[in-house]
């Protein structure tokens, strides 16, 4: 799980990072609001952020307000630090979407249970496998519209490696690869965790059919070329 | 009177975790003279929002490590800064970087933090 915390004062930051590295979270730092957003516009590798509210150049809640307004960020969870008392701000706070707060000075021990609840809030992402560039970033698109939070790996192995690093809602393979295809996926998949949904995906016509799929043990079929409104039909129950 | 440096509510932040308040304690000495720097040159431009912001920020670092002096000074210029009235923040601004330089010395010194 990767946290963001957003602090200007070095001190917060320092001890809520030690904080939390120590409970297993890989963390990142950024002093503004600002340096937030770009650090997550551009490396998107964001599941929780933690925040204080004053901060110079952007404040915690402009930088919500701008996360909540973005449907490819609004999914990230956010527990925001307001000064002890300060009811108009955890108000705010609450209002603006934010899953928790915190009052300063930290409190270790509420710092990760506050962290832990928002981690449990967290839908899942859908795996999207697919050796073609082309259709990956289709499919991508397609559920990254509708609010859903996707990763895309371009190999069965890829994909194991997401499976074990993030909260998984479902996963979506093509079956015909180079390497592992995805009916070993599957099977790979269902063994380590039995209850992670996966579909797998066939060009019109292919050798497999709906019937060889469903009896392998995947949780649903689908038929390239897929269409927009079908799949987010499919996907959508997936996503808690 | 406050203390300049309250272990016990320092100690009860971290809950009981000394390794990570002397390393706390240490990065604030380190940037104490930075944060101070950003509140003076708020000050002199005259700018309340800024100081403000700056005021803001070494309070926070200041409740992390149980400053509680200092702490409360960095209050009242948080105050001055978001009532746009610096007439006396000069004045609470020496108080406070005292009030640093003390909290700096004290935990140097501090036998309970060197005892660990």
């Amino acid at each position: 799980m990767r946290v963001l915390i957003v602090e200007d004062d070095p001190v917060s930051l320092k001890l809520a990072s030690s904080v939390l590295k120590k409970h297993g979270y890989e963390v990142t730092g950024a002093d503004s609001g600002k340096q937030a957003i770009s650090h997550i516009e551009e490396e998107g590798d964001v599941d929780i952020i933690v925040s204080d509210i004053m901060m110079p150049v952007m404040d915690g809640f402009t930088m919500m307000t701008y996360l909540k307004a973005d449907s490819r960020l609004s999914r990230i969870p956010v527990v925001l630090c307001t000064a002890l008392n300060d009811a108009d701000s955890v108000k705010k706070a609450l209002d603006l979407g934010a899953v928790g707060y915190l009052t300063k000075p930290i409190n270790p021990k509420a710092l990760v249970e506050k962290v832990r609840a928002a981690e449990k809030g967290i839908p899942g992402a859908v795996v999207i496998v697919d050796d073609e560039d082309l259709l990956r970033k289709l499919l991508m698109k397609t559920l990254t519209r509708e609010g859903i939070h996707t990763l895309a790996a371009g190999s069965g192995e890829k994909a194991l490696e997401l499976i074990e690093n993030n909260k998984i809602a479902l996963v979506i393979s093509d079956i015909k690869m180079p390497m592992m295809n995805g009916l070993e996926l599957l099977v790979e998949i269902k063994e380590n965790d039995s209850s992670i949904p996966v579909f797998l995906m066939t060009g019109h016509g292919g050798e497999f059919s709906k019937q060889n799929v469903l009896a392998a043990g995947a949780d649903g079929y689908i038929t390239k070329p897929f269409r927009n409104t079908e799949i987010i039909r499919q996907v959508k129950p997936y996503i808690k | 009177m406050k203390l300049t440096f309250d272990y016990d509510k320092a100690l009860t932040i971290v809950d009981g975790d000394v390794d990570l308040l002397k390393e706390l304690i240490d990065l604030f000495n380190e940037q104490s003279k930075e944060l101070l720097k950003n509140i003076e040159q708020a000050i002199e431009a005259g700018d309340a929002e800024r100081l403000r912001n700056a005021a803001h920020t070494i309070r926070g670092a200041l409740g992390n490590v149980g400053g509680v002096a200092a702490h409360e000074i960095g209050s009242e210029l948080e105050q001055m800064g978001d009532q746009g009235d610096l007439k006396n923040a000069h004045e609470v601004f020496t108080r406070l970087r005292t009030e640093v330089s003390a909290f700096v010395n004290e935990t140097a010194t501090s036998e309970r933090l060197m005892m660990k």
